[in-house]
Parts: structure tokens; C-alpha cells; sequence
């Protein structure tokens, strides 16, 4: 059989336009015809390489077409304001220049360069290049930056444009580079462009020579502002800005720290010395649950993304020189400082529904995320105060702990157990525990996995809960993967890079290696992040296999897209690829919860919040398998209610996973993944037919027809309810259906299970952190006194972890 | 997210990426860059949910077709604006040259214009074959036919070394 070649390179490139017929016949042919492999194989090479080449290419042709020298030269007079930014970007590019020829000496050209027609040695796989041991990303970038016209270039057009710098900037390729690295360690680039965006970096690579500018950590006083060479307070004359230029100019440093010192010493006054500066501080530190101790730093922070608003910078902003920005400035979006920084979306809890026609549906979708229960804790234990109430998801708290529901026995993905008994917090209301377990995976059992680590290396990752809880949380979950599992590390702050393409599990020392490299500064640009995560991720595709995106960052992305409805359109886009995403928050003070809830929820994920080494290894030891490996996507849940057993209905928590009725059946509609091992818990409080009925909106209406004497319906009262579920494997598009009748056996509250009880007091403890309407009789007392009777199966103490927290909740709450 | 917010989300995600595509076509960067700044502006004036879903081929449709613009004026027109003549290979890029990645766009520049575009928009842009097909005004299996030539032709002046060597 010949196969039309073309057709060949459509698969070998995932084209969505070849049809499944298509796809199998070549599936077919490949597995006899090793020459069509063989093409495939280079065919998506080559195209990796292609994307790379070109990416790197279009840095270099905007950085040209941006910093052109002429312009400014021919502009700076007309601009008194723009004068100290013309004369710096004037010294720059000589710097560079300058810098340039002693950078060539120090690095010869060893090398043949390759003639036209000659065959190109291209190494993609071999990562010992890529990780050069001595690391490229101290010594060599380090001087490959300022020594490189081209980012010299750019860093000139950040300084002129300000809030350009918004998609990925691609340093140019560096000696040390394999073609497989996409971008160096950015972190290392970072001093020349980050005084436009932090406060912090300017003290820091200014009064510093060292290859590692960025290492450090914050300058002591450094909320002080900034106080780089030429910086001086409240000033924002263009002087400080040549002085500083000039000083680097004529130091007798080599190259990198010479431009380094230009730039900053126009960055420092330019910008960070804002006289509105003090202000905003004052003004800042009045925010509440800002004051804290150890929040110093998030502060600092603020300050600087306020100083980075475009409100802040409007004087400075109108002489960006850069065509679009007008444009930009009047699409510029509401300041997204002005809300909570920690920015919790709200969430209006589930009423009580009362079992009438289509509203005796109620329909979610199952979620498995955890990281509202962390926060919490993070807030009672380390910052001594009650959650804000947006904060608390009360399914989140729920599934946090491990139950003991029985696993699926057979094929099943998944095994359902329902309990009801009587309601703690509500005399004559009834509970309704739905427990959902996924078949648990034995962690040697695993199917092979794809992981690419995206990892957050922008500036504010720099503190010790960020970036070096992120490394060492991920080694380990390296130390966890064996041989058939493939690792590739990708970076981002203001740009991205790919700093380990994927690598067997096998080479842990490369891992290792490459973590401890990394380094926080600069701003964050996550969705440039995002995209090349999935690229490398969809390059390694392995067929049933695990293939993961595995999010590490404190989300707080202030470059490119930011706005949460872009970034999830994006993240939408991306499932298609059948690529799962799990993301870890970390730290406090700028976390953006509500994003990294949606990017989960929309991107087949789960999302998990790290505080503390000891939830590193629950996520990423304990419960490895359930958090790498999906073994149902899409699972629904809908439960009908048997009018003539429940009055009215009310489901707690899972707010975000609200479906429609009509959703359910609708396999188009994406709801939550269940990964091995897995506990999925709903509670559903029910108030039985003849109980008292709550007041509802829609009570007492004038014009409503009364409604009439409830016919009884013929159905059996024996049944309550019934459970109805929908799940997909991971791969497929349809799902399945199963159902599962429940009636209420009148079991007293003693009677029920442990799970059921523990899970009842986390609920319960949810609402009164939520202070929900629907607390009932709840009190921290009752949930101490409810767990505390529930504590049998604790594997790993989160059971009598939770009681502390109910504890410490009761005592700063002030309330019983 | 409102019109404002979207439109500048989408100059962020596509205006590098449009004006690496239009430097392509057209080898004068002011007038690339004007080129960008139109789309932008006739993005403002579209329907934004007519735009919406394919937002991408879209704007490079645009683009595109405002280069031709630009092309076919310019035979009428003498330009008084000399470009600068094109770098000189200096030592920036001799240096790169070693590199694998500059070797490879070596190669893509001898492909013929059309070749290189669709390579552009598959490999940079990320786009289907149907996108490409949409921007370049073709047809599916016309782009087919030059990605597939353009491949071939770089796979047999590239030598790749396998991904799995060490396995």
C-alpha cells in the first residue's frame, strides 16, 4: 500500500484536519513500513526545531523593528521627559556595542560554521548539552546577555516602552545552546530589564558584579526603595539616569556588569523613585491583613505593581514611543490591584431547592481540588487570622482528607457509596454522604508519564514558601519516577525557555540539576509559559500514557495575558490536546486563587495549594498516582430527588462545578477528572417531605398561583433519591451512564459511618469559616467534639491536623 | 471581559508574532509595523463575536492582506524612504551560524516565498492546515502539498540526530 506523502506530514504534524480514517490507516501502515517512521519522526524534529528557530527569529526581528537607534536619537530633544530615557538607551546601544567586541574576545569562534548545502549536526536529545553541568545559566548567559546586541536592543526598547513587554521575549541564541533549548535559564537575563518592573531588582544587579544578580534574596531595607547607583529618592531628573549610564560606561568591569549599571541607573530614577512612591506605601500598609509580620515582602510587592499601573505611570506612559500604545492604553483594562490582592473570587452558596419538576435535578461536577483547605490553614496557623470567607471552599475542605470509601472492584474507574443519616447542625434534617472513590493505581503500576513542570521563576517567586519550596517539592516527585517517565522542565518570568526537554526519569541527577539552577526575578509572563509548556508536553505525547502540564507558580502573571477570561479561553483550547494540567499555588499575598481555579477546572486539572514540605508530599508522594494519573474525566453527578421522601434540597459547596440539568447529558460539557485513588465527597442536606419548609425567594409571591395540595406521587416513598453519573475514560469523547438508587433508612447521626461523620464536621467547619446562613446550630465546639469521634482512620495525621485548625479557628474567631 | 480588555490582550498575544509574520512578506519594517497597527484598529472596528473564534487567522488574514495592499501600491509608487541596506553578516551572526537553529532558517530562506509562509504560520503560529489555508486564501490540500515539500526539502539538507539515541 503507498500512502499519499503529504498526507504522512499532516500526521506526523497532529493535523485536526486529517480524519480518524485517515489517522488509523497511517497508524496501521507505520507499524510495518519503517521508513514512514522514520520520516515522521524527523518530520516532527524538525518541526520542534522549525518552532524554535522561528520563535527565537521573531525575537529578533521585533527587538529590531522596536529599537531601532535611529528614532530615539532623532526624537529625544523633542521630549524633556523622554530626555534621560533617549540619552540611556543612547549609551546603552554603545554599551552594547562596546561590550559586544570584548564578549567576542572572551569567546572565540572555535566552530566551523556551516557552509550552504553542508549537512547540519542538529542535537535534540542529548540533555547532558542541555545541562551543561557548569550551567550555562550562571556563566555563560550571565555573559552572553549584555554581551548580545540584540538584548541590549531589547532591553533598551523595555526601558523606552514600559508596558510592552508583554508577550515572550526569546533571548537570542547563546553559544552554549543546543538547539533543544528553546531559551537559556532566563532568570540570569533578568538584571537589565527588570528595573521596569519590580522594585527589588534595581539595589540588587546595580551594587552587584556577581553571575548570580538574582539569587539573593531582597536587599535588607529593601522596601526602603530603590538604591542603585544614581538613585536618588524623589528624583526623577534625568541626571541620576546618566550618571549611573556613565558610571558603568567607564568602569573597568567586563561587559555584563557595564551595561548592567547603564540600565539600571536610568531604571532606578526613571521610574521606581516615583514621587507618588511614599504614598502608595503609607496607603498600602493600611491594607488589612497586610500588617502582618512576614508579609513585609508582598507589601514591597504591591508597591511595585502599583508603581507598574498604568494610573501610577500616566505621566511617564504618554511618551512610550511605541505605535500600539495608544492603542493599548485606551483598552487598558480597570487597575486590577483596586480589589483584594489574593484576589478570591466570590462565591454565592448553594439555597435550599425545593423537589418540584425540573428542579428535582441537581447536577455538579465532581472536583477533587484541595487547595482552598490550605489556604485556609495557612491563614489560622501562620497568619493568625480567620480566612476571608471567599477563601473557603467547602468541597475543598471536605475532600481534602482521605477516606475509606471501598475501591471499584472490576474495570470500573470508580466505585459510588451513599450514606444518609441525620443532619448535626440541623435537628430534623437529614445528610446525604455520595462518596466517589477512583480506582486506586499502585504507584509502580503507573502507566508511563509525560510530565512538563512549568515553573514560576518571576520575581515575586523569590521567597523561601516560593521558589525553593517549589524545588524541593518537585524533587520530590522526581524521586518518585522511574525509568518509563519523562520529565521536561520549562521556566518563565518575563520570558520563557525550555531549561530540560523532556528526559527520562532515569537521569534524576539532570533533574536535579536543572532545578537547582533555577532562580527568581523579573516579571511573569504565564501564558507565554503555558503555551510552551503544551508544546513540549503535545511533542513527547505518549499514547496511554499520563501526559501533564504541571503548574507551579503564585499566579501572580503581570505580563501578557493576564485577564483570567483570556488565559481560560486559552487553557480550553489547550485540553483539546488531551494534555492534563495540575496546578500548585504557592506562597501568600499575591496568590490569584480564583485564576488558578478556573485554569484547573477548564484545563482537565486539579489544583492543590503548597504551604508546607509536609503538603508537597501528600500531593506529590501520598497521593502521586491521584494527582498525575486521571482515570475518569467529565464526571457528572446528578441526583434526582423522590418528592414524595425529600420537601427540598441543598447541595453543599461545588458552587463552581454547577451544572445545568440539561448539561448532564451533554458530553460536550467539561466537568471535573478524577485522578487513581482519588475521593470525591458530596453532602447534600435534605430536608424530608413534611418538614418545615424554608422561606424561599419565591415564597409568598401575590401573583403566583397557591400552590396546589400536594398530589402525592405515585412513586415508591422508599426511595429518596437516586444518584446518576456520567464519566469518560481518559481519552474518549463519549461517556458512560450508571445510576444508583438510595433510600433513607432513618439511620441516627451515632449510627453512621466514621467517613460520614468526619466529612460532616469539615463541612460543617467550612460553613462557620464561610459564617454560611446555613451553619444551623454548627460551632467550632461541635466540630472538635464530631471529628474528635472520627478519628480512627488517620493515616498521615491530616484528621488530627484538622482539629488544631478547628481549635485555633474557635479562639480567633472568638466564638464558641 | 469587555471590548477594551479583549482587544488589548489580543494586541499582547499578537502583535510580536504578526509583525515577525509581516516582516516576512514585506522587508520594510515601518511599513510592517503600520501594517500591525491597521489590523489592530480594524480588530477594534470588527464584530467581536463574528472575530472571536478565530481570532488568530483573523488578524494574520488581515495582515496579509493589507501587505498585498502595500505590495501592489508600491509598484505604482517609487519610494523616497531608502530601507538601510541589510546587515551585513557581522560577527553576531557568524557566531550563530553554528548554531542549528540559524542553520535551519538558512535553509527555509532558499525555499520559495510561499513555502516559507505556510511554514510560518504552521510552526511559529501553531495554525491547522485549514487555518492556513483561510489566511493564504488556498486550499487544505494545497498547504498540504507545500508543508509537505518544505519538510522534505529540510529534512534532507538537515541532518537530524535521533531523538532516541541514547535509548
Amino acid at each position: 500500500m503507498t500512502l499519499p506523502e503529504d498526507r504522512l506530514t499532516a500526521y506526523a504534524l497532529n493535523d485536526p484536519g486529517l480524519t480518524a480514517d485517515e489517522r488509523a490507516t497511517i497508524d496501521l501502515h507505520l507499524t510495518t513500513d519503517p521508513t514512514a517512521r522514520q520520516a515522521v519522526e524527523e518530520t516532527r524534529r524538525l518541526g520542534a526545531l522549525l518552532t524554535t528557530s522561528l520563535t527565537r527569529e521573531q525575537v529578533t526581528l521585533t527587538a529590531d523593528v522596536a529599537a531601532s537607534p535611529a528614532k530615539p536619537a532623532r526624537r529625544w530633544p523633542a521630549y524633556v521627559g523622554g530626555l534621560a530615557s533617549g540619552i540611556a538607551l543612547t549609551l546603552a546601544v554603545a554599551a552594547g556595542v562596546t561590550t559586544y567586541g570584548i564578549g567576542t574576545n572572551s569567546q572565540p569562534l572555535t566552530q566551523n560554521a556551516p557552509q550552504a548545502g553542508r549537512k547540519v549536526e542538529v542535537d535534540l536529545t542529548n540533555p547532558d548539552i542541555a545541562l551543561d553541568p557548569d550551567g550555562f545559566a550562571d556563566k555563560d548567559m550571565a555573559k552572553s546577555v549584555p554581551n548580545d546586541p540584540v538584548l541590549v536592543a531589547e532591553a533598551a526598547k523595555e526601558l523606552r516602552t514600559k508596558d510592552d513587554h508583554r508577550t515572550p521575549i526569546m533571548p537570542p541564541p547563546s553559544s552554549a545552546m543546543p538547539a533543544k533549548v528553546m531559551t537559556p535559564v532566563p532568570a540570569p537575563l533578568l538584571p537589565p530589564l527588570v528595573p521596569n518592573d519590580r522594585l527589588t531588582p534595581p539595589a540588587k544587579p546595580a551594587t552587584t558584579t556577581s553571575p548570580r544578580p538574582l539569587g539573593m534574596p531582597p536587599a535588607a531595607g529593601f522596601p526602603g526603595g530603590p538604591t542603585g547607583p544614581g538613585g536618588f529618592p524623589g528624583s526623577a531628573a534625568p541626571a541620576p539616569g546618566i550618571g549611573g549610564g556613565m558610571g558603568g560606561f567607564t568602569g573597568a568591569q567586563p561587559g555584563d556588569s557595564l551595561s548592567a549599571n547603564g540600565f539600571i541607573g536610568r531604571g532606578a530614577p526613571g521610574r521606581d523613585l516615583s514621587p507618588a512612591a511614599p504614598g502608595f506605601r503609607a496607603r498600602l500598609s493600611e491594607k488589612p491583613g497586610e500588617g502582618v509580620a512576614g508579609e513585609k515582602r508582598g507589601e514591597s510587592e504591591q508597591l511595585a505593581k502599583k508603581l507598574k499601573d498604568p494610573l501610577v505611570e500616566a505621566p511617564d506612559f504618554a511618551e512610550a514611543k511605541h505605535q500600539n500604545a495608544d492603542l493599548l492604553r485606551y483598552a487598558k483594562p480597570a487597575p486590577a490591584w483596586v480589589a483584594d490582592q489574593q484576589r478570591f473570587a466570590a462565591t454565592v452558596e448553594n439555597r435550599f431547592t425545593k423537589v418540584e419538576g425540573q428542579q428535582a435535578l441537581s447536577t455538579f461536577g465532581v472536583d477533587v481540588d484541595t487547595a482552598s483547605y490550605a489556604i485556609a490553614r495557612n491563614y489560622l496557623m501562620n497568619l493568625n487570622q480567620m480566612p476571608p470567607p471567599n477563601a473557603v471552599r467547602l468541597e475543598e475542605v471536605v475532600n481534602y482528607f482521605p477516606y475509606q470509601d471501598k475501591a471499584p472492584e472490576n474495570d470500573d474507574p470508580f466505585a459510588v457509596t451513599v450514606e444518609v443519616a441525620q443532619c448535626p447542625w440541623a435537628p430534623g434534617h437529614r445528610l446525604a454522604r455520595i462518596g466517589l472513590k477512583a480506582k486506586p493505581i499502585a504507584t509502580d503500576k503507573r502507566p508511563p508519564s509525560n510530565l512538563v513542570f512549568l515553573i514560576d521563576v518571576s520575581g515575586s517567586m523569590n521567597a523561601p514558601d516560593r521558589l525553593p519550596l517549589v524545588k524541593s517539592s518537585l524533587k520530590l516527585l522526581i524521586n518518585q519516577l522511574g525509568e518509563n517517565d519523562r520529565v521536561a522542565m520549562v521556566v518563565y518570568a518575563g520570558t520563557t525557555g525550555i531549561v530540560l526537554d523532556s528526559t527520562s526519569a532515569a537521569r534524576k541527577d539532570l533533574m536535579h540539576a536543572a532545578l537547582d539552577r533555577l532562580e527568581a526575578g523579573g516579571s511573569t509572563n504565564g501564558a507565554g509559559g503555558i503555551q510552551d509548556a503544551y508544546a513540549v508536553a503535545t511533542h513527547h505525547f505518549i499514547k496511554g500514557g499520563t501526559n501533564r502540564v504541571i503548574l507551579c507558580t503564585d499566579g501572580d502573571w503581570n505580563v501578557g495575558t493576564t485577564s483570567t477570561e483570556a488565559l481560560v479561553s486559552m487553557i480550553e483550547e489547550k485540553r483539546k490536546t488531551n494534555v492534563f494540567l495540575s496546578v500548585f499555588g504557592f506562597g501568600m499575598g499575591n496568590l490569584r486563587d480564583e485564576m488558578m481555579v478556573k485554569l484547573a477546572g477548564k484545563g482537565n486539572g486539579n489544583y492543590a495549594y503548597i504551604d508546607t514540605i509536609k503538603e508537597a508530599n501528600k500531593a506529590l508522594v501520598e497521593q502521586l498516582s491521584g494527582t498525575i494519573v486521571t482515570v475518569a474525566k467529565d464526571v457528572k453527578i446528578q441526583v434526582e430527588f423522590n418528592p414524595a421522601a425529600v420537601q427540598s434540597y441543598r447541595l453543599l459547596g461545588y458552587e463552581k462545578r454547577h451544572l445545568n440539568a440539561e448539561d448532564f447529558h451533554n458530553d460536550a460539557k467539561d466537568a471535573g477528572e478524577m485522578g487513581a485513588g482519588h475521593v470525591v465527597t458530596a453532602l447534600y442536606e435534605l430536608i424530608p417531605a413534611g418538614g418545615a419548609a424554608p422561606v424561599g425567594p419565591g415564597e409568598g409571591l401575590k401573583y403566583q398561583p397557591v400552590p396546589a395540595v400536594e398530589a402525592k406521587p405515585a412513586v415508591k416513598a422508599t426511595e429518596a433519591f437516586t444518584v446518576k453519573m456520567r464519566h469518560k475514560k481518559p481519552d474518549a469523547d463519549v461517556s458512560t451512564y450508571r445510576e444508583l438508587p438510595v433510600s433513607d433508612t432513618a439511620k441516627p447521626y451515632a449510627q453512621a459511618s466514621e467517613d460520614f461523620r468526619f466529612s460532616a464536621a469539615a463541612a460543617s467547619y467550612a460553613m462557620l469559616l464561610r459564617n454560611s446562613e446555613f451553619k444551623g446550630t454548627s460551632t467550632f465546639e461541635a466540630v472538635i467534639e464530631l471529628a474528635a469521634g472520627a478519628m480512627k482512620f488517620d493515616p498521615s495525621g491530616y484528621r488530627a491536623e484538622f482539629l488544631e485548625l478547628a481549635r485555633k479557628a474557635k479562639t480567633l474567631s472568638g466564638k464558641p | 471581559m469587555d471590548d477594551r480588555a479583549w482587544v488589548a490582550a489580543a494586541v499582547g498575544r499578537f502583535e510580536r508574532p504578526l509583525l515577525a509574520y509581516v516582516r516576512g512578506l514585506l522587508n520594510d519594517r515601518h511599513r510592517g509595523r503600520d501594517v500591525v497597527q491597521e489590523a489592530f484598529l480594524e480588530l477594534c472596528r470588527a464584530s467581536r463575536a463574528e472575530v472571536e473564534p478565530k481570532l488568530a487567522p483573523w488578524l494574520f488574514t488581515v495582515c496579509r492582506r493589507r501587505v498585498l495592499d502595500t505590495l501592489r501600491k508600491e509598484q505604482r509608487m517609487t519610494s523616497l524612504t531608502v530601507e538601510p541596506p541589510g546587515k551585513t553578516a557581522g560577527p553576531a551572526e557568524t557566531f550563530e551560524t553554528r548554531d542549528a537553529a540559524a542553520a535551519v532558517l538558512a535553509r527555509l530562506a532558499d525555499l520559495p516565498a510561499s513555502q516559507q509562509e505556510a511554514v510560518r504560520l504552521r510552526f511559529l503560529q501553531s495554525f491547522s492546515y485549514r487555518e492556513i489555508a483561510g489566511v493564504m486564501g488556498l486550499t487544505e490540500s494545497h498547504v498540504g502539498v507545500l508543508l509537505h515539500t518544505a519538510i522534505k526539502t529540510l529534512r534532507q539538507t538537515c541532518t537530524l540526530t535521533p531523538l532516541e539515541a541514547q535509548s
